[in-house]
C-alpha cells in the first residue's frame, strides 16, 4: 500500500469502496486481490477507501500515464455486469440532482483533482454492477463470480500500457 | 402548502433525506431521515477488540481517524490501559487526529459550503496569471461544473473580485487538503485509514526528521489558515450577515473535549485541550455526565428495545415500523435535542475564557456587529470551523515540539476475559462515542453514536424534533424552486452524506454502451 511521495509511478490501479458494504466494496477487493499476484513493479495498487478525492489529489505532481479505477457502478445492467470506460475519451458525468448537497462523486472528485494539477495520460474506469449493498464484509455470489475475469481485465490494462 | 424534499444522493440509496413543510413562505415541518441502515456494528460481533479500530474506520471516507481514536479509546479503557498511554503516544495521536481535523474543515468551507456563497461563473473567461482560476474558466466555458453544483442561482451575493479570490482559494485549498493528509502519514503511516493508533499508544517511532517534516507541512497550512481560510470566512460572512440568524436550533451545545493534554484518567479525560462540556443558549457551561446519553427510537427503523443508553443497547432493525422515518436512532443528552460540532467546542472555550479563542470569537463578532446570541446560528456554525482550525493548527506546533524521540510511544496491554470500554472523543464534525463490550477476549457488542446522528437524528420518544429539525423550523423560504436557505442551513451541520455508498452513477444509458463481458 502507498506511503505518499516516495515512489516513482507510471500505472496506478485504484479501488474505492466501502468494504464493510458488501458490494459496495468491490473495488478495493479487487486491489486486494491484484495485490496477491506479482506485479511489475512500476504498478502501484491504491486502496482508496471511500476518500476518492484525497487518493485523487495523492497522486497529484507525479505524471501518471494510466490510471485505472475499479468501483462499484450502477449502470442498468444486471449484477455483476462488468463495465469498462475510458474517461478520458468520452468523460464523465453524474446527474447534477438540482437540490443535492455537492455530494463528492467520483466524476467530480477527478474533476476537482484535475484542477489541483492531477497529470493522467489516461483514466479508464473498470466497474461492476453491485447486487447488494448492506453492513457485511463479503460480496454477494454475483458478484463474486466475476472477481476472477475483473481481476484479469485489470490486468489486461496494466499490459496495454 | 408544499412539500419539498432535499435528497443529497442521487444514486441508487439515498444516505440522508431532508423533508420539509412550507406554508406562506415558512417552515412548518421539518423531518430529517437516515436512508440507509447504519447497523454494521453487528458486524464486528466476534472479533478481536483491536480490529474494532481498523474497521471502523472504514465508515466514514472524511472522519475515519476520529473513529480510530474513540475506538482506541474504548480499547484502551477495557484493556485498562486508559491512564498509562505514555505522553510520545498521546502526543501523536492527538496529531493525526488534529490532521484530520485540519482537511476536514478546509473541506467544509471551501469543497461543500462555499459554492452555496461564491459564484464560481465569476471565473468564466479569466485569463490572467492564476493557473487555477484558468482551469475553472476552462471548466465554466465547457459547462462542466459538476463539483459546483447546485448552484443557487440568485443570491449571490459578493462582487466579481470577491468571487475570483475565492475561487483562486478553492482551487489552492485543494493542494492544502493533500498537505494535512500527507502531513497524518507522517506519524499515521498511511492515508485514508491510518495504521498508528493502537491500544496503549502509537506504533511509530518518532524521529528529529520526522518531526521537522510534521512542521514544515504544518507552517504552509497555517499560513494558508492565516491568509486565506479565516479572511475568505470573514469576507463571506459580511455579505451574509443576515445569516447569523439563519438556522438557529436547539441552542444546547455538547462536547466531549479532545487532545487530552494529560493521561486520561476518566471517559472524558483528565485535561483536553477543548474541555468537555454541555453549553445552553446563555453560553454558560457544566459538566458532562456520560450516563445522561440515551438513544431514542420511536421515529426510527429500530425495535423499540434498541432504545436507552448506548452501553448496553442493541442494534435490531425494524424496517417498515409503523410511524418511523428514519434509519438514525435520536440521541439524546438528559433527553434533550442536543447539537455537536466545532460550534459546541467553540462556545465551550469562550465560556471557559480560553484566551485564544474568545480574541478570535470576540475579533469576528465585532467585525459582524454581532452578539455572542448570533453564534447559534449558520454563520456561526462556519466560523467556529475557521476559528477551530486557527487555534487547532497553532496548537500542534507546541505538540509536535513536546514529543521525545527515543522514550516510549505504546504500552503493552492484554486482552481482558470480560470487560466493557467507553471511548468519548469529538470528531470535526461534533462528538463521537464508542461503546465496547468484551467477552471470551472478542467483541460481544459494539455501539457507535455519531456525530450526524446527534444532528440530523429524528424526533424522540417525546416528538420532539432534533438539532437541524429545529434549524430548519420557522426558516422563510424566498423561492420554493430554489431552496437555498435550507441548504445552507445543512450543510452548517457538516453532516455526514457521502461516506457510506460510494457507488458510481453515471446515466444509466449511456454507460450500459460500455459493458463488456
Amino acid at each position: 500500500m502507498r506511503s505518499v511521495g516516495v515512489d516513482t509511478r507510471r500505472i496506478v490501479v485504484l479501488g474505492i469502496g466501502n468494504a464493510l458494504l458488501g458490494d459496495e466494496g468491490l473495488g478495493v477487493e479487487a486491489v486486494r486481490r491484484l495485490s496477491a499476484r506479482g506485479l511489475p513493479a512500476d504498478v502501484e495498487l491504491v486502496d482508496g477507501g471511500t476518500s476518492s478525492l484525497d487518493i485523487l489529489l495523492s497522486l497529484v505532481g507525479e505524471k501518471v500515464s494510466r490510471l485505472v479505477i475499479v468501483d462499484a457502478v450502477s449502470g442498468g445492467e444486471a449484477p455483476g455486469a462488468i463495465y469498462r470506460v475510458d474517461l478520458s475519451e468520452t468523460g464523465l458525468r453524474g446527474e447534477p440532482g438540482e437540490l443535492s448537497l455537492h455530494d463528492l462523486r467520483l466524476p467530480d472528485s477527478l474533476r476537482m483533482a484535475e484542477l489541483a494539477g492531477l497529470d493522467c495520460d489516461t483514466v479508464v474506469l473498470l466497474g461492476v454492477e453491485p447486487a447488494r449493498l448492506e453492513w457485511e464484509t463479503k460480496l454477494s455470489p454475483e458478484v463474486e463470480s466475476k472477481m476472477d475475469r475483473l481481476v484479469e481485465l485489470v490486468m489486461e490494462e496494466v499490459d496495454r500500457c | 402548502m408544499r412539500k419539498i424534499v432535499l435528497d443529497p444522493l442521487t444514486r441508487v440509496e439515498g444516505h440522508l433525506r431532508i423533508e420539509v413543510t412550507v406554508d406562506n413562505g415558512e417552515v412548518k415541518d421539518a423531518r430529517t431521515a437516515g436512508t440507509l441502515f447504519r447497523g454494521f456494528e453487528i458486524i464486528l460481533q466476534g472479533r478481536d477488540p483491536r480490529d474494532a479500530s481498523r474497521m471502523t474506520q472504514r465508515v466514514c471516507g472524511v472522519c475515519p481517524i476520529a473513529h480510530a481514536t474513540a475506538s482506541t479509546l474504548a480499547v484502551d479503557d477495557a484493556y485498562g490501559v486508559a491512564d498509562k498511554i505514555p505522553d510520545n503516544g498521546r502526543l501523536i495521536r492527538n496529531l493525526i487526529l488534529g490532521a484530520n481535523f485540519l482537511q476536514s474543515h478546509i473541506l467544509h468551507f471551501y469543497h461543500l459550503a462555499a459554492p452555496d456563497y461564491v459564484d464560481v461563473a465569476a471565473a468564466a473567461g479569466y485569463s490572467g496569471p492564476d493557473a487555477g482560476l484558468r482551469k475553472v474558466a476552462e471548466l465554466v466555458a465547457g459547462g462542466e461544473l459538476g463539483p459546483f453544483i447546485p448552484r443557487y442561482e440568485g443570491d449571490y451575493r459578493l462582487t466579481k473580485e470577491q468571487n475570483l479570490a475565492a475561487v483562486s482559494h478553492y482551487v489552492r485549498a485543494l493542494e492544502m487538503r493533500r498537505k494535512a493528509h500527507e502531513m497524518l502519514t507522517v506519524f499515521g503511516g498511511r492515508m485514508p485509514h491510518e495504521v498508528a493508533i493502537m491500544v496503549g499508544g502509537v506504533t511509530c517511532t518518532p524521529t528529529d526528521d520526522k518531526i521537522a517534516a510534521f512542521l514544515a507541512y504544518l507552517s504552509d497550512l497555517r499560513i494558508f489558515i492565516d491568509d486565506c481560510y479565516l479572511p475568505d470566512v470573514l469576507m463571506v460572512a459580511k455579505a451574509y450577515s443576515d445569516h447569523a440568524e439563519l438556522g438557529t436550533g436547539c441552542k444546547r451545545l455538547l462536547t466531549y473535549g479532545v487532545f487530552d493534554q494529560k493521561p486520561k484518567t476518566g471517559p472524558l479525560g483528565e485535561e483536553r485541550f477543548f474541555a468537555p462540556g454541555l453549553i445552553d443558549a446563555d453560553l454558560k457551561k457544566s459538566a458532562v455526565d456520560p450516563g445522561q446519553i440515551t438513544e431514542a427510537v420511536k421515529n426510527s427503523w429500530f425495535d423499540d428495545s434498541c432504545a436507552g443508553s448506548p452501553a448496553t443497547s442493541s442494534t435490531k432493525p425494524s424496517p417498515g415500523k409503523d410511524g418511523a422515518y428514519s434509519w438514525l436512532k435520536a440521541p439524546r443528552y438528559g433527553g434533550q435535542p442536543t447539537e455537536v460540532g466545532p460550534l459546541a467546542r467553540i462556545a465551550g472555550a469562550y465560556a471557559d475564557g480560553k484566551p485564544q479563542v474568545t480574541a478570535l470569537v470576540d475579533a469576528v463578532l465585532s467585525e459582524l456587529g454581532a452578539t455572542p446570541a448570533h453564534l447559534f446560528s449558520v454563520l456561526g456554525r462556519v466560523a467556529a470551523r475557521a476559528i477551530e482550525a486557527k487555534v487547532v493548527a497553532d496548537a500542534m506546533a507546541d505538540w509536535a515540539l513536546a514529543i521525545k524521540p527515543g522514550e516510549p510511544t505504546i504500552v503493552d496491554s492484554t486482552a481482558p476475559d470480560e470487560a466493557r470500554g467507553v471511548g468519548m472523543s469529538d470528531a470535526a464534525r461534533g462528538g463521537v462515542g464508542h461503546w465496547l463490550e468484551v467477552k471470551d477476549k472478542k467483541i460481544a457488542n459494539y455501539q457507535l453514536v455519531v456525530p450526524t446522528t446527534w444532528n440530523l437524528g429524528p424526533r424522540d420518544e417525546n416528538d420532539v424534533p432534533g438539532p437541524a429539525e429545529q434549524a430548519l423550523l420557522g426558516t422563510r423560504v424566498k423561492d420554493l424552486e430554489n431552496p437555498f436557505e435550507l441548504g445552507r442551513i445543512v450543510r452548517s451541520f457538516d453532516p455526514c452524506l457521502a461516506c457510506a455508498v460510494h457507488l458510481v452513477t453515471p446515466r444509466g444509458r449511456e454507460i450500459a454502451r460500455f459493458k463488456v463481458v
